[in-house]
Order: structure tokens, then C-alpha cells, then sequence
């Protein structure tokens, strides 16, 4: 007994010495592993850079573009999955894709789209006006999609590359819509015969195939030989998952990941002085703020909410918060200068302490009275403008207890209507009436779920159906200018994104609302 | 001893139970709410309500956890909320990992802490013994994670000898990692070592055996270190145990999908069912480390095993004084 022990004990431990040696290092995952795929010189022909390595901070659990809500899953998909229209890079207009050009109606109800002909599913099979109306009447069924396709009545296909799209009312900036993530266009056939939601769909007609998806590793992506557009520069997609942040600086600097966003000021110099690395920079649609839970005291109050808004040192936050890699927001809005919605009757609150204790007079609340929580995100900013927040109201004497929760469970609390203040950040959607429902809209918008302006869902909703750019304009810039007058939430500051890369990568051009870009249309410089 | 096993075993029912109920109960308080996690801001009220509703979240406390201890008998552990696959699919798929970097770790800290801290203790007051003491003290003293880190800037980016992070270039990945932990409990176990090695040779039946002429390595390792294994067994038992729930830290520097990720993750996802499977999993097995520690007692020391298959003797005896009456 004691020696068949000490045996097992013995052969225990040469096995646990032996397992390192092992080459095989693939799990068994969702589907067929893979992990890095590196061609050969022989096999890549003369490319120096056939593998473009990007990295990615937490599993991918879908890619189906009428099933995922996550921005790493977007930005993801869309090399696999194209939509009619996309957006043309950094500028908010749309341009054709699968579709070559278009008609609208004079009403605005019918749109005729002509397909674009030699187009082939990843498998072979042709892509048709079968597969658009197939899948505009799934985005319709589907519920992470069935709001946003609520507006289409109808889609038709007039014959193999003609489809008709009637609205159930004249939807103004329709064709910017389609250019969005959930209206990537899916294979009637492979969702058919396969599901929804599963590696095995995930057949598209953009320029890289899905490979395989890994738990704990990360997904890989092959070029699609036969793109229509073109056979894409690099021949393998490898998004290696890793979440901590300065492990992934590590891997930039080493070579292991060619791209990754660098988010502190320090690690931005750093990469910039690092020879052949350089920065992408570029301010982002997308806003800090603090979102009020206006059905409960004390936040249902306008001057509390003011004097909040007064009491925050904006720029002073871009460096103490933000690390200089954010732009102080101007006007009490997250609109950016050209979007729909904003102009300049929009009120500032610009940092005046004395301002703040002013509208806490005429507040009337006591002292007791004026307490809340903020929910913050434990990872990002969430610990710094948490600290920041804390600090500026003990200045006006408002207490506020700090609840931290992780990214996700705070989205989650926030639409749940759990939160007394919240810290978030959004991207704005680049066009209306999206834009405004996201933000503004009672019960469903970001800041504005439980607002208590009277009639303003009913405004939104009759902007989102006036076709008329002018009208619907002026409408959205009014709406605007009440929400900023009622300190509905604080906008802070606006993100500045750097993304580090080495100076070979070409050809990026992010859309700063979506983040996103098309990598067929990047290279390695030889 | 077979009695004794099947005991133990029999004891881990009512203790996992317990065990899982309580998790059940803890992890169930959250406010989650998965359908809104799954199907994103944009789908209706009645839709998540729905989704919800389909995964029981609307039954009572009692009934879930009594739904759930069925699935369990069943192997069904249930499906991840967040990754929308069966839990124990997750689960192994990341239990390799763990279990690699902790055979690994093991390995070399039990190498490099037994024999450094039995030579520290043999040759007690040499240099060898000082510096060994010095190196195990600035070893506990540095935190894990600060090591990696410097690991990895050293030999990773500065020499480029292994990758920085990930698990995808074969042997070279589990260097660092390996090397890392199994440094940090090498400290700990050469300090244990060396303390109950230095009480052990002190004893009058090594002086004894000194005296009969047995040589030093064969008194050193047969008689001395055989007697200073059982608070060793003790202590690896525990590191394995810990190890096993996954080396946060380590998994996190260097991106292994281990199992420490996994639950900090579907912890801060609120995805109970994952949160669930895996401590559970993780008791289990630490249940069946201690039930593998008190084995290598037995194995260790005779007077163990004597007490362990003991109760047969003592009632045998019994028996027959009663029938001779």
C-alpha cells in the first residue's frame, strides 16, 4: 500500500514536470481551435506582415449582427458581415457596399436599392435580394433588433438584385441607419440550415472568413480570396484576448499585438518615442457623464441637478481624470458640433463654486437632504472620476457614497433604473431619430429614462417622423436646448482616442462615432 | 482504511450541499438580470421579461436551488448567462490551463523549496543557510504580480527570450508563469522545510542513529525528512488547493484562461450559474485534495495508519471478549 503510493506520488509528479513540454496549448473551445496562425514566407508569397495581430478585452460570445450588443463584437463582425450601405470612414455619410446606389421615394416611404452583382456568401453560394429581405425580416423578429426594424413595413425582392424596402412612416436619415451595425446583411441560407447565433452562420460576404472562437484565447479570421472588393492585405485576423491593460502594452511593444489603444498620457509619449511605434489620435463622439435618476428625491430637483453641474471642474478633470486624453465638453449636451440636435441656445454650466451653492439655495434642500450615490465602473476611469465627483460635491457640501460595480453590471443597473447618479460613457449615433431615442427618450433612453420634462418623448417622436431636414432639425435643436436648460445629466468631457501602432500599419480611418474600421483597407508598408 | 475512505467520501455529500446552498443563496441576492445583458438596451421590457422567464429567474429561491441540485445529479450545471453555453463546457475547457500552471508551479516550488530548505537545515549557519533564508524572506515580501511584472519586462521585452502574455507559442508560454509562482511558494516551502527539519534532526533518535554509524544522506533523507514531511503534505495540500482555484493574478498578467479569470469575471458579469458551477467544482475538489492529504499521512506515518484502520481492530476485539464472555 505504502509503496503503491509513493509510486503513484512519483508518477504524479513526472507527469505534472512533463506537461510543460507539451507544444499542443489549444483548448477545446467553441469551435475548431486554431490559436495563431502565421503563414510562411513560402506560403504568403512576398508579404512581410501577412498576420495582423489585434487584441481584444473580453470573450467574444457572439457574432451575430441581430444578436450582439457589444462594441468588440461590432467591430468584429463587420469584416465579416457587410450591410447595404456603410459609412464612408470618419465622416457621417453613407456610401454603397452591397447595394450600388438607390432611390427614395418623394414621400419618403419606398426605397429601392440595386444590389451589387458577383457578390458570393463565404461559402460559395450567390448573394441575392432573397438574402436582404431574409434578413430585414429577421432584424424585425429578432429582439435586440425588432425596435430600430419596427419602422420597415416591408422589404420586397423586385428580382435577384433589386429589393424594395416600403416604411411604415417616412424615416428620416433611413439610408445612415443601414449603415449601422445590426443591418449587416446574413445568409438566408446558412441561418436556414444552421441557427441563429452560432459559429456555424457566421457565413458573410465581407473580406475575412470566421475561423474559429476560443474561450480564454481569443477569435481568429482568414481573408476571403474572393472578395469582391478585392483579396484583402493580411491573410489572418488573430484577436488575442487580453484584458489587463498593461499586459497589453507589453505585447504592443513586443511585437505580439500590432494595434491596441493606449490609454494613459504617459504610455502615449511612451509609444510615440518608441522607435518605429506611432500614435493615432482622434477626439471621439463619444462623452463622459453623469446620468440622475429624476423619479427620486434628491435628483428630481433641477437646482440640485444644476449645482452639481456648476460644482464640476471640467477642464481640470481632462487632466486630473482623464489624463489630458479627453476635451472638455462645452455646452451641457454630448452632441458634437454637427450632429442633429445641437446649436447655441444650449446652456453651459461652466465651473463656478459660487454658482453651485446658489442653486443649492434655491434648491431648498436641507442639509440631510442633500446626499445620493454614484454608481462607478470598477475598471477605465470609473475609481478616478468616482474619487474627482466625491471631492467637487464635499466642496458644495453635498454628500455622495460611491457604489462601484463592473462595466456591464453598472449598464445594467442603470437601464433597471437602480441608481441614484451613474457615471457612463456613450458613443452618440451619427444620425437621428437613433440618436435622441438612445439619449432622451421616456423609458428606453440612456440619460433620459426617467426624465420629468413634460411632453418630451412626444417631441422626439414627432421629430423622428418629420422627414423635412429644416423642420426635423429645429426640433431636435429645441429638444436639445430643454434638456440642457433642465440639467437632464452632466456631459463632462468628450474621449480622446490614441491608438498605437506601428508605423507600417496603413490605411485606418475610425469612424469616431462607431470606432470601427473596415481592415481590408489597411496595409503593412514593405 | 477502505472504511476510512469511503467515510470521508460520504461526509463531502452533505458538506457540497451546504456548501452549494449557500453560494446559491449569496450569489442569488444580486440584482441580475441576464435578459437585459443578453439582448442588449434596445429590446422591449417584454422581451427581457421573457428571456428571464425562460431561464426561471421568476421561481422562488427554494425552487431554484432545488431545480438546480436535480441538474446537478443530472451533470446539468446549468447554462453561463453571459456565454450562453452549458457551464461545465466552460469550465473544462479552462480547467487545463489551472491545472497546468499549477503542476508546473508545484513542481518547481516543491523541487527548489525541499532540497534548499533540507541543505539549509543540514548545513545550518553556512553561507549556503543564509543565503537561502535571505532569498525566502525577499521572495515572501515581493507580491506575486510585482515579479511577473518584472519578469516580464526583463526577460520578455528587454531580451525577448518568451512571450509576454497568452498561451498560443507551445512550452515558452508557461515559462514565466510557472516560473513566477513556483519562486513565490519555493520561499514558503523552503522556510517550512527548514524549520521542521531543523526539529527533526534534533531528536535523540537521529543522534541515535548518528551514533550507530548510519551515513548522513541516508539519515538526512530516510529517517529526518520522512518525519518533517507531515506539515510539508500539510501545507502542499493547501497550495494545491488554492492554486487550483486559480491564480488570479498570474492568469491575468500573463492572459491564461484559467479558472481564476473565469469566476472573477462571471462574478463581475453576475452570471450566477457560472459563478455557481465553478465554486462548486472548486470545493469539490479541494474536499478531494485534504480527503489525498490524509491518505499521504497514512502513507507517511504508520501510527496514522494504524489509527485509521484502528476501529476494526478495537470492535474485533470487543466481539471476542464478549463471546468468550
Amino acid at each position: 500500500m505504502k509503496k503503491a503510493i509513493s509510486l503513484f506520488l512519483t508518477l504524479a509528479l513526472c507527469m505534472g514536470l512533463l506537461a510543460g513540454c507539451s507544444n499542443s496549448s489549444e483548448p477545446s473551445g467553441s469551435s475548431t481551435p486554431s490559436g495563431s496562425v502565421e503563414p510562411t514566407g513560402s506560403q504568403s508569397g512576398e508579404k512581410l506582415h501577412p498576420t495582423l495581430n489585434l487584441r481584444i478585452t473580453s470573450d467574444i460570445t457572439s457574432l451575430d449582427p441581430q444578436v450582439t450588443t457589444v462594441n468588440e463584437e461590432y467591430c468584429m463582425f463587420v469584416q465579416i458581415f457587410e450591410g447595404l450601405v456603410k459609412f464612408n470612414g470618419t465622416k457621417f455619410e453613407a456610401v454603397p457596399l452591397l447595394a450600388t446606389d438607390w432611390t427614395i421615394s418623394d414621400d419618403g416611404l419606398e426605397y429601392v436599392f440595386n444590389l451589387r452583382e458577383g457578390v458570393k456568401w463565404h461559402d460559395g453560394s450567390d448573394f441575392t435580394a432573397d438574402d436582404v429581405v431574409f434578413t430585414m425580416n429577421r432584424a424585425k423578429e429578432m429582439p435586440s433588433t425588432k425596435s430600430k426594424a419596427a419602422v420597415i413595413k416591408s422589404a420586397e425582392a423586385l428580382d435577384e438584385h433589386t429589393v424594395k424596402l416600403t416604411l411604415e412612416y417616412a424615416y428620416p436619415n433611413f439610408i445612415l441607419q443601414l449603415a449601422s451595425y445590426p443591418w449587416c446583411i446574413v445568409s438566408k441560407n446558412a441561418v436556414e440550415t444552421y441557427g441563429d447565433d452560432n459559429d456555424q452562420m457566421l457565413i458573410g460576404t465581407g473580406a475575412y472568413k470566421f475561423v474559429s472562437n476560443t474561450t480564454g484565447v481569443g477569435v481568429t479570421l482568414e481573408s476571403n480570396k474572393d472578395y469582391w472588393g478585392g483579396e484583402p492585405y493580411f491573410e489572418t485576423i488573430n484577436y488575442k484576448l487580453i484584458p489587463d491593460n498593461n499586459t497589453a502594452l507589453t505585447a504592443l511593444l513586443n511585437g505580439e499585438i500590432d494595434l491596441d489603444q493606449v490609454t494613459t498620457a504617459l504610455d502615449v509619449d511612451y509609444v510615440n518615442n518608441t522607435d518605429g511605434m506611432t500614435v493615432h489620435s482622434f477626439q471621439r463622439t463619444a462623452a463622459y457623464f453623469i446620468a440622475f435618476n429624476q423619479a427620486e428625491a434628491p435628483l428630481n430637483n433641477e437646482y440640485f441637478r444644476k449645482a452639481i453641474a456648476y460644482a464640476i471642474d471640467k477642464e481640470a478633470w481632462c487632466s486630473l481624470v482623464w489624463n489630458d486624453l479627453a476635451v472638455p465638453v462645452t455646452k451641457n449636451t454630448m452632441l458634437s458640433e454637427g450632429e442633429e440636435g445641437y446649436c447655441d441656445a444650449i446652456p453651459t454650466y461652466d465651473y463656478n463654486i459660487e454658482k453651485a451653492k446658489e442653486m443649492l439655495e434655491l434648491s431648498g434642500l436641507s442639509q440631510d437632504e442633500m446626499s445620493f450615490s454614484l454608481t462607478v465602473s470598477t475598471s477605465g476611469y470609473g475609481p478616478a472620476l468616482g474619487a474627482a465627483f466625491k471631492e467637487a460635491m464635499e466642496a458644495i457640501g453635498v454628500n455622495v457614497t460611491l457604489n462601484s460595480l463592473e462595466s456591464g453590471a453598472v449598464k445594467t443597473a442603470l437601464f433597471a433604473g437602480d441608481i441614484e447618479a451613474c457615471a457612463w460613457n456613450l458613443a452618440s449615433i451619427p444620425y437621428n431619430p437613433a440618436l435622441f431615442y438612445k439619449l432622451y427618450y421616456k423609458p428606453t433612453g440612456y440619460v433620459g429614462r426617467n426624465n420629468t420634462i413634460e411632453g418630451l418623448s412626444e417631441k422626439i417622436d414627432e421629430a423622428g417622423q418629420t422627414y423635412d431636414d429644416a423642420t426635423r432639425i429645429a426640433m431636435y435643436e429645441d429638444i436639445s436646448t430643454q434638456v440642457g436648460e433642465s440639467c437632464m445629466y452632466v456631459p463632462i468631457a468628450y474621449q480622446m482616442m490614441n491608438y498605437g501602432c506601428s508605423e507600417n500599419l496603413q490605411g485606418m480611418a475610425w469612424c469616431p462615432s462607431i470606432l470601427s474600421d473596415y481592415i481590408c483597407n489597411w496595409s503593412w508598408a514593405e | 482504511m477502505i472504511r476510512f475512505i469511503i467515510k470521508r467520501l460520504l461526509t463531502i455529500i452533505p458538506m457540497m450541499l451546504v456548501i452549494i446552498f449557500i453560494v446559491f443563496a449569496l450569489v442569488s441576492m444580486s440584482k441580475v438580470d441576464p435578459g437585459r445583458m443578453k439582448l442588449g438596451a434596445d429590446a422591449s421590457e417584454e422581451d427581457v421579461y421573457a428571456y428571464n422567464e425562460s431561464l426561471g429567474l421568476h421561481d422562488p429561491l427554494i425552487v431554484r436551488y432545488g431545480k438546480y441540485v436535480v441538474g446537478i445529479l443530472k451533470g446539468d450545471f446549468g447554462v453561463s448567462y453571459y456565454y450562453n453555453e452549458p457551464v461545465m463546457d466552460i469550465i473544462m475547457g479552462r480547467w487545463p490551463y489551472t491545472i497546468k500552471l499549477t503542476l508546473l508551479s508545484m513542481a518547481i516550488a516543491l523541487a527548489a523549496g525541499i532540497s534548499l530548505g533540507v541543505l539549509s537545515a543540514v548545513k545550518q549557519y553556512s553561507i549556503l543557510d543564509r543565503i537561502a533564508t535571505v532569498a525566502s524572506m525577499l521572495l515572501s515580501a515581493v507580491p506575486t504580480f510585482c515579479m511577473a511584472a518584472l519578469l516580464v519586462l526583463t526577460f520578455s521585452y528587454k531580451f525577448g527570450l518568451v512571450p509576454a502574455s497568452g498561451v498560443t507559442n507551445g512550452w515558452k508560454s508557461w515559462i514565466l508563469p510557472a516560473i513566477t509562482l513556483g519562486i513565490s511558494y519555493s520561499a514558503q516551502f523552503l522556510r517550512f522545510t527548514r524549520s521542521t527539519m531543523l526539529d527533526t534532526t534534533r531528536q535523540d533518535y537521529i543522534r541515535t542513529a548518528r551514533a550507530k554509524g548510519v551515513a548522513e544522506r541516508t539519515m538526512v533523507w530516510r529517517h529526518a525528512f520522512r518525519n518533517a514531511l507531515l506539515p510539508l503534505i500539510t501545507i502542499s495540500g493547501t497550495t494545491m488547493g488554492a492554486l487550483l482555484g486559480g491564480a488570479v493574478a498570474m492568469e491575468k498578467v500573463f492572459v491564461i484562461p484559467g479558472l481564476g479569470t473565469l469566476v472573477q469575471d462571471a462574478l463581475n458579469r453576475n452570471d450566477v450559474p457560472l459563478v455557481i458551477g465553478a465554486i462548486t467544482l472548486m470545493a469539490f475538489t479541494f474536499m478531494m485534495i485534504m480527503l489525498v492529504v490524509d491518505l499521504l499521512y497514512a502513507a507517511v506515518d504508520p501510527r496514522i495508519r494504524a489509527k485509521y484502520s484502528g476501529g476494526k481492530v478495537r470492535k474485533t476485539a470487543k466481539k471476542e471478549t464478549a463471546h468468550n464472555g
